[in-house]
């Protein structure tokens, strides 16, 4: 009886393994050579490794990538190659089968599908964090156009990082905030191989395996990939990320080199790409082509109760708010904000402050001058979480903001402040000084050195003091348009998708 | 842990060295060391204070724990002074102070001020026996520089917090690598501790070699604050351009080295390519208004003059010899000669591979490889630990090299291969295409393999090939370590005052 069992579902298993075996070898051919001729005598292993033997190595990656269900990386492409070149593509064809047949044995093959001539875009770390940080408001603004105007599909990575396979219901609603049309929903657990498409990355990508693969699809595969880029801070301060973001950066940018284009988001992070374009091109390589799509800052609107709520949790009676917003790393300069602060305290001047954002690597000196303060009774705030709606209101209940960072690809709270009508003090160079002063003079805001204390408290002074150039910033901050994004979204698609500037 | 306490009796004669460039007149002072210490640390606080810049307050930070500061030291100091007077602001440096120190066995160390002569810092290749192509720099470069000009040697304390002198054994490390005493060589000996600190004031300080993390953040506080023009060999930027041909670690190393490049006044790099290296990261500085170092370029040596020995070349009879040197690992593409080999071995070609060279990350598909083929009796060497008379030997007596690497800074064994007027088969990338392309190499695609097979198989078959080529390296202007090393002083030290 148990023997019987066995026989019979051995002979099962055999008969689904080669039948996926089959299955796979004729998703190569339709997609490479779409009614091509059948093969000879119906042999697809020599069929597939004709199609290798033709050397196109986006040919060799599409093959793998399909019978492994799994991108292969620059490593597995040059392997392939090799044995290729000295025991013929019959041999490369052979062995995958044996390593699909084997997996398909144990059960374990993901239901593979092409994508051909699709765009893909990759959100796999926004759909899965709950914060929303300066990139994830880019991607969420950005895709949420793209995917109501364009025929896009959004993906994650499959397994760990192998390959691409399509958002979750709940990865759709965090990324748009909305539920997707189930039409349009593919299974989650179908590995996704793209074919002739543009594969666009609008967020940062760090994690090694995701690097990695992404490296061999945007050197061999005929997708083209794309990219936003945001900054390439933690190698330009490197000292102010947290520990293995440094290494993990280095990958990152590995796998750019390939790819065919970076829309940048302002001129300091164009600097900084074009910078590193210019070493990889001492390198023999021609890396990407950069385009500055400068990002665009729209207000949310508060409701009065907002005003209210957010006034009562963040503002003394008779004191100005002074209003900072960022995370608590080192890089963002909160320790020279206290220290300024106490400085004008001692003077006699009134206001109390917020710092808003969350904590972070090294935040140990942030969290004990805040302590200090507060035992000595300074009007000192940290708030590690405030809603979406009260941030907003607090940017148009604040005095000012003060956003003195050392390093920002974009300065997005230099840029929000403008964009409730609040003026800024921000640091007089890189983005923060793009975004205050695009032509060249100060609109809505104040440059000090991020670096000279006394330079953030004398900006503070002036606009605690002076009401008449108090008067004229706000002026002109209630007057800066920041762009929009629709216009954004529209012109970093046409760049990434179409090269268009 | 034991909370630190500095070390009286060394704290004043710290305090006491330094005082002379920290204060207008230096007060008198007790007899007693422990009373002295506390006057003068009175009048140096008050100067230091009233002083905006943060030079000074540097050196004293350096005098009071023994150790160099980083950036958010001197800030937090700085600012704590700001906010306090009088007695109470030497409390509060005191308090501060004692709350940075990271290694208190270092407080126990006496402080030699450097203010006439630059400051060479060779930490790596004074503690250790291992010899790459930075340590063939340094140990080439130093000793020239030695009969010329003074200077104070430098490496770092164990807890990797300040600079010292050296001691006899790492001396000879550096000065007389090859001329020492069989008996010192291959010991990590350690000299008399504590060793005694060196504080540059204001003067070159050049740093020959790739810091490690632990202390790259305080030479950059160096950089920034000190006074003192900051100069750099510039090797490569190989782990930020090629991340995936390097270790996790290295990448790390080279990001936390950034730091310090930013705040270095020269960079000197070893050859046009890798200086373009340099210039775009000074380019990704600019957005923070730094102006980042200059980038100045310094080749190593080449021609006849770049030989590794004194040795001249002896022809070898037998079949054809070709010789692949460098540290085996995928960055130096060793695989795509092997595969050269195998193919043309089976084409019916007789000659033998010889692979030599140290260190390195062997990829495992190499190795697997590798003994497949010995094992079916293909005629390949590997030898690591090779002496630089047994590397003159083996490559002269090739009938040419392989240098396939993916990137590098230089290609010191293209350079070697060629001053002993054998032809190389090199890539055709960056540095290594300009050292071998017009003088007695053949330049190729390191990723192409059938190119790689074709010239190789040219190399083995073409006489009249490997005699033009060898005509052609015997002519190259030659430039030798002594001509280095004078640029070198000319463009970093000299440049930077």
């Amino acid at each position: 009886m148990g023997r019987l069992a066995d026989a019979a579902e051995r002979q099962r298993r055999q008969l689904t393994t080669s039948s996926i075996a089959a299955a796979r070898l004729r998703m190569i051919i339709e997609t490479v050579q779409p009614g091509g001729a059948p093969a000879a005598n119906g042999d697809l292993a020599a069929s597939v490794a004709d199609l290798i033997a033709g050397g196109d190595p986006a040919v060799l990656w599409f093959a793998l990538a399909v019978l492994r269900a799994e991108f292969p990386d620059v490593a597995a492409i040059e392997d392939a190659q090799r044995l290729a070149r000295l025991d013929g593509p019959a041999t490369v064809v052979r062995r995958e089968l044996a390593g699909l047949r084997a997996a398909a044995w144990r059960g374990s093959v993901p239901r593979v599908r092409v994508l051909s001539e699709a765009v893909t875009v990759d959100v796999s770390h926004t759909a899965n964090v709950d914060f929303v940080s300066g990139i994830q408001r880019v991607v969420g603004e950005t895709v949420r156009r793209w995917v109501a105007e364009h025929d896009t599909t959004l993906v994650g990575w499959a397994d760990e990082y192998v390959a691409f396979r399509a958002l979750t219901g709940d990865e759709y609603r965090r990324v748009l905030g909305t539920a997707p049309d189930p039409r349009s929903m593919v299974r989650a657990c179908e590995v996704l191989i793209p074919w002739r498409g543009v594969h666009v990355l609008p967020e940062l990508a760090v994690e090694r395996e995701r690097t990695r693969h992404l490296a061999g699809l945007a050197r061999f595969a005929n997708t083209r990939v794309t990219a936003i880029g945001h900054d390439c801070i933690p190698m330009t301060s490197g000292v102010t990320v947290t520990p293995g973001m440094t290494s993990n950066f280095s990958m990152f940018l590995a796998a750019m080199r390939y790819t065919d284009r970076i829309a940048v988001t302002s001129h300091a992070s164009a600097a900084e790409f074009t910078g590193w374009r210019r070493m990889v091109r001492a390198v023999g390589l021609r890396g990407p082509d950069l385009a500055e799509v400068g990002l665009p800052v729209q207000a949310a609107p508060s409701t009065a109760e907002d005003l209210a709520e957010t006034k009562q949790r963040l503002c003394l009676a008779g004191a100005p708010l002074v209003l900072v917003v960022g995370s608590h790393e080192p890089r963002k300069n909160h320790l020279a904000v206290l220290h300024a602060c106490e400085l004008l305290w001692r003077e006699g001047l009134r206001f109390n402050i917020a710092l808003v954002g969350s904590g972070s690597w090294k935040a140990e000196p942030f969290r004990a001058k805040v302590a200090e303060g507060q035992a000595a009774n300074r009007p000192l705030d940290s708030i590690t979480a405030l809603p979406d709606e009260q941030l907003w209101a607090a940017y148009r209940l604040a005095h000012f903001v003060l956003f003195p960072s050392l390093n920002e690809g974009f300065g997005l709270p230099a840029a929000e402040a403008l964009a409730c009508g609040t003026p800024v003090i921000t640091s007089r160079f890189g983005s923060m000084e793009q975004i205050v002063a695009p032509d060249g003079n100060p609109l809505g805001g104040l440059l000090v050195d991020p670096r000279d204390d006394r330079s953030i408290a004398d900006a503070m002074r002036t606009l605690l003091t002076d009401d008449e150039a108090y008067a004229r910033l706000r002026e002109q901050a209630r007057a800066r348009d920041l762009g929009s994004w629709d216009s954004y979204a529209a012109a970093a698609w046409a760049y990434l998708t179409l090269g268009e500037t | 842990m034991t909370a630190p306490v500095i070390d009286r009796p060394a704290l004043w004669q710290r305090l006491h060295t330094v005082a002379p460039v920290l204060l207008e007149t230096v007060p008198a002072t007790d007899d007693d060391p422990f009373a002295a210490a506390g006057q003068l640390l009175d009048a140096v606080v008050r100067s230091v204070a009233e002083d905006p810049g943060n030079g000074r307050l540097w050196l004293l930070l350096i005098a009071l724990n023994g150790e160099f500061p980083t950036h958010d030291d001197l800030m937090d100091v700085r600012r704590a002074l700001e906010l306090h007077q009088g007695a109470i602001a030497q409390h509060v440096l005191l308090d501060r102070c004692l709350a940075m120190i990271a290694a208190p066995e270092d407080t126990v160390a006496e402080l030699d001020l450097i203010t006439d002569r630059p400051v060479i810092d060779v930490d790596f290749s004074a503690r250790n026996e291992l010899m790459t192509g930075i340590q063939r720099v340094v140990r080439h470069t130093v000793p020239r520089w030695l009969e010329h000009h003074e200077f104070v040697l430098t490496a770092w304390t164990t807890s990797r917090t300040a600079m010292r002198r050296l001691d006899p054994p790492e001396m000879q490390r550096v000065v007389s690598f090859h001329d020492r005493a069989d008996g010192s060589r291959g010991k990590q000996v350690e000299g008399s501790r504590p060793h005694r600190l060196v504080a540059p004031w204001h003067v070159p300080v050049i740093l020959t070699e790739v810091p490690e993390p632990g202390h790259a953040e305080r030479l950059a506080a160096l950089g920034q604050h000190s006074g003192s023009p900051l100069g750099l060999i510039g090797y490569d930027c190989i782990p930020v351009v090629s991340a995936d041909l390097v270790t996790q670690h290295d990448q790390e190393k080279f990001i936390a080295y950034l730091d310090v490049v930013k705040f270095a006044s020269t960079v000197a790099c070893i050859s046009e390519p890798s200086a373009e290296e340099f210039a775009g990261f000074v380019d990704m500085v600019h957005p923070q208004a730094l102006p980042g170092p200059r980038v100045v370029v310094c080749p190593l040596p080449t021609g006849a003059a770049a030989a590794p020995g004194g040795l001249p070349p002896v022809a070898a009879n037998g079949p054809a010899r070709v010789v692949c040197v460098g540290s085996i690992d995928r960055r130096k593409n060793q695989i795509m000669v092997l595969e050269a080999a195998e193919r043309l071995w089976r084409e019916g070609h007789m000659f033998s591979l010889h692979f030599l060279g140290s260190g390195g990350l062997p990829p495992a598909d190499f190795t697997e490889w590798l003994e497949q083929l010995v094992a079916s009796d293909r005629p390949i060497t590997v030898a690591s630990e090779v002496s630089d008379d047994d590397l003159t030997r083996a490559v002269g007596a090739a009938r040419f090299t392989a240098f396939l690497s993916l990137h590098e800074g230089f290609g010191l064994p293209v350079a070697e291969s060629l001053a002993l007027g054998v032809p190389v088969l090199a890539s055709n990338i960056g540095s290594v295409r300009s050292l071998a392309d017009g003088h007695g190499g053949l330049v190729v695609d390191p990723n192409d393999a059938d190119a790689v097979t074709t010239q190789m198989r040219r190399l083995l078959t073409d006489d009249a090939l490997i005699d033009e080529l060898r005509t052609l390296a015997r002519a190259q202007p030659s430039r030798s370590w002594a001509d280095y090393a004078a640029d070198l002083w000319r463009l970093v030290v000299d440049g930077a005052v």
